[in-house]
């Protein structure tokens, strides 16, 4: 009976440290299906679906999140794997976090990867990157739309 | 008989110079100042001031350029050189829109939102006015618009001009052709730059969340980079050798009605110089503080509009007091006591920024000053660079101070700029924070 309460304490022991050293692990890559533990660390702002378009170079994150967060962010790049292109980052007293990255496909999915504490959490973002032509003929039809409910 | 009349006047001009020389020679007054060139002064003397108040009273703070990229915009600061070019195509469509009477038509915020991100020019004014205000900034005669305060104008590439702020936003229905190809041409010359700079709303910051209680206004620019810059040297030119120099203020006493002969002067127990005189009071501090507070109906101020009465003031006492600085109007109120004009000095395009006064502060009434304050300063920009802190960061500093205290606070405006507490040598880029308010939990 105590050998068996001692595996189950074990076996706990195991599970955690596992979790812990997974993420301890994230320090410059971090795999697409990780999960976090967490939901309220932070809330991404924009892209407010957690996927967007844009015909630019670069896209602004921006996310509003618990004050002593830190945040990085990851980029899908070959296979499963995601690399680290932003270095950690502390959210301060204000709350708010921002933050710039490169565009350099047509499809881009990036991790933002945020730790307080034994929480963490993970959010996966998509933008895709489209002509400007499509960006300003998407808007016309937007217009168009609105003048036909009108 | 004309030859010798000729050289007797002479004599005699030369005899009283001779005598008034010898007199201020006796009383051991310096003919001049060390260091003196007779030169360098004339061709001084003859220089324009390249800042007229006059000129440069309806310029806004600072043009952005939307180049239809969210992340590819593009400011321009006062003294960039493609200001003036792009702020007089600018100007001439917002003057001819505001001519137009009764054209304005409410839109919504989304509207409004739309045309920034598209392609268009984003006019920022340091101060908030009404359309009858901005009108007589304008030179133009006030047209029937509704009665809202804004500090912002946005010119679509179309000509269209939108303007608003806070409570509501107009667009004014308008073709042109001149905005275009300016957005076209700084998106083909800065190709290659990169400048992400979002507003606030781009960012959803301008909304409250649960997870933070910061909600900046929706026209913030929010900069992605440190802002770096050319560090500020103030110079106090009212005093010397740590005391006031009487020489130097003589030339504008006149201006607020002071007979140097005549007025009654003594110097407070702190340094400062007061002058009393029947319409008024005038007071300089050894930090360079002037005031004046009128008694009666204060100084006659030249024909025009109030506006135009108080710049022209202003350079006046800038012209003597040789402060050649960039002055922007900061605010513009009008109530029953008179119409009270704002400024803010500009060095290297940015406000520079004093504790709890601004740079010039006056009220016009009926035609008369009435009261007069100036922070008298001249700016000299050095080879060294100073960087301000991460906007972010910036913010977080000071919420830091009131954290605890409050479950929201609203940031109106936040921006970069020089600070000046009246006692730095040297003024580094830092970040000017307005807070509306703090929502006390």
């Amino acid at each position: 009976m105590k050998k068996r309460f001692m595996s189950l304490i074990l076996a706990v022991l195991v599970v955690f440290s596992v979790q812990y050293a997974s993420f301890a692990a994230y320090e410059n890559s971090i795999p697409i299906s990780a999960q976090g533990n967490s939901t309220n660390l932070i809330s991404i702002k924009r892209p407010k679906s957690l996927s967007g378009s844009t015909s630019d170079k670069t896209y602004t994150i921006s996310a509003t999140g618990l004050q002593n967060t830190k945040v990085r962010v990851y980029r899908l790049g070959a296979g499963d794997v995601c690399t680290l292109i932003k270095s950690e980052r502390q959210i301060g007293a204000s709350g708010l976090f921002s933050t710039v990255v490169d565009l350099p496909d047509s499809n881009n999915t990036f991790v933002i990867y945020a730790e307080n504490g034994a929480s963490n959490q993970v959010v996966k973002i998509q933008i895709s990157k489209v002509k400007k032509s499509t960006v300003d003929k998407l808007k016309s039809v937007t217009v168009n739309v609105l003048n036909f409910l009108k | 008989m004309k030859t010798e009349r000729i050289k007797s006047i002479v004599l005699i001009l030369l005899i009283i110079t001779n005598l008034v020389l010898a007199e201020k020679i006796l009383v051991n007054e310096k003919l001049w100042l060390s260091g003196y060139n007779f030169f360098v002064s004339t061709r001084n003397s003859r220089k324009k001031n390249n800042f007229s108040v006059s000129e440069r009273l309806s310029m806004p703070e600072k043009i952005v350029v939307n180049t239809g990229y969210q992340s590819s915009r593009f400011i321009f600061k006062r003294d960039d050189k493609d200001f003036a070019s792009i702020n007089s195509a600018a100007s001439e469509i917002v003057k001819s829109a505001f001519s137009m009477p009764k054209s304005a038509l409410e839109i919504s915020p989304e509207d409004w939102y739309a045309a920034l991100t598209a392609k268009s020019l984003y006019l920022n004014y340091s101060a908030s006015f009404t359309p009858s205000i901005f009108a007589s900034l304008l030179g133009i005669s006030s047209s029937d618009f509704p009665d809202t305060e804004f500090s912002d104008i946005v010119i679509a590439e179309n000509g269209n001009v939108y303007f608003g702020g806070g409570a509501a936003y107009y667009k004014i229905p308008f073709t042109s052709s001149l905005a275009s190809p300016i957005i076209q041409s700084v998106f083909l010359e800065h190709a290659d730059e990169e400048s992400v700079i979002n507003y606030s709303f781009d960012l959803n910051f301008d909304k409250n969340s649960g997870e933070s209680s910061t909600v900046l206004s929706p026209m913030i620019l929010i900069y992605s980079e440190p802002v770096t810059e050319n560090t500020v040297l103030p110079e106090n030119p009212v005093t010397k050798d740590g005391e006031i120099d009487r020489k130097a203020l003589s030339g504008i006493l006149s201006d607020f009605g002071v007979n140097k002969s005549s007025a009654r002067s003594y110097t407070e127990a702190d340094g400062s110089l007061v002058y009393v005189e029947n319409n008024g009071i005038l007071k300089i501090t050894e930090s360079g503080i002037l005031t004046f507070t009128a008694r009666g109906n204060g100084v006659k101020l030249k024909n025009g509009s109030a506006s135009s009465q108080i710049a022209a003031f202003i350079d006046e006492i800038n012209g003597k007091m040789n402060i050649d600085a960039d002055l922007c109007l900061s605010s513009a109120q009008a109530d029953d006591s008179g119409q009270h004009f704002e400024f803010d000095y500009m060095a290297k395009g940015y406000p520079v920024k004093y504790a709890d006064r601004c740079a010039v502060s006056a009220t016009v009434s009926n035609g008369y000053l009435v009261s007069y304050s100036q922070i008298l300063r001249r700016f000299t920009v050095t080879d060294a660079q100073s960087v301000s802190p991460d906007f972010i960061q910036a913010l977080d500093e000071i919420i830091d101070t009131y954290h605890g205290s409050m479950s929201e606070m609203r940031i109106t405006k936040m921006y970069p700029a020089f600070f000046d507490d009246l006692s730095q040598n040297e003024l580094e880029i830092d970040w000017h924070i307005a807070v509306d308010n703090v929502l006390a939990e």
